[in-house]
């Protein structure tokens, strides 16, 4: 049985593009069999608020290191390479899950 | 409550001027607070909204208390406006269609809100929103996005 995945999911306000993103990601999540708790918040609290999540996903480029591992998902807010931006998601998931 | 559509022309000489435009208009329509157009500069310059899309476009909004009513003011620019990228705040767009986004609550507003990002993926609505007057354009966004 694998663990349960602290998800971010981060934007430059944690109103618009995150919310998108997030439920993109909750079907992502449901399709790869990854069970996520997902928290929502904006760029600026990506380096406090990483330490209580596994894995962080944001709409906007983000440049500064992290701890955690982070994938950029602005192709599912956009549309463009949606697919592509997919299927990272579910790996990454799949992967942190394993762990 | 439904979304709320104001659809304004104007002429600005970059992206700090094209959102004021719409903040002032949702602000007469009584939607938002004066201060909403300011916030939207303020978070324009740290997190931009411009989008890479075939035909591109902006999207600036901010975090803000007093929004009466979810809503989406669309400018349409005489001349195009520079905005920095929202994938890549290093890279641009230029742009004559800024949509303006008042979210009260972005729960509410998510069908909308994605329906609104197909929307702006795809190059025929947008041009059809470009050749529609002010007032079909209302009618066209409330039949596309509810």
């Amino acid at each position: 049985m694998s663990k349960e995945v602290k998800v971010l999911v981060a934007c430059g306000s944690g109103v618009a593009t995150s919310t998108i993103a997030q439920e993109e990601i909750k079907e992502i999540a449901k399709n790869a069999g990854v069970k996520i708790r997902l928290m929502k918040g904006t760029i600026s609290e990506v380096p406090t608020k990483q330490k209580d999540v596994d894995v962080v996903f944001t709409t906007a480029n983000y440049r500064n290191p992290l701890d955690k591992p982070h994938l950029s998902v602005f192709g599912l807010v956009s549309g463009i390479n949606k697919e592509g931006t997919r299927k990272k998601v579910a790996e990454l998931l799949q992967k942190v899950a394993e762990e | 409550m439904g979304t709320k559509y104001l659809v304004i022309q104007g002429t600005a000489d970059n992206n700090e001027e094209a959102i004021k435009l719409c903040g002032d208009a949702l602000y007469k329509a009584g939607i938002v607070n004066e201060d909403f157009g300011k916030l939207c500069v303020e978070r324009e310059k740290d997190y931009p909204t411009g989008l890479p899309t075939q035909i591109p476009t902006a999207i600036p909004h901010a975090k803000a208390t007093g929004i009466k009513q979810n809503a989406i003011c669309l400018l349409k620019l005489e001349h195009p406006v520079v905005f920095r990228r929202l994938d890549d705040d290093m890279e641009e767009v230029k742009t004559d269609m800024v949509f303006n986004l008042a979210i009260k609550d972005p729960n509410e507003h998510l069908s909308v809100l994605q329906k609104m990002m197909d929307f702006l993926n795809n190059p025929e609505v947008l041009l059809k929103c470009k050749e529609l007057s002010n007032e079909e354009t209302i009618a066209y966004l409330t039949e596309q996005l509810g």
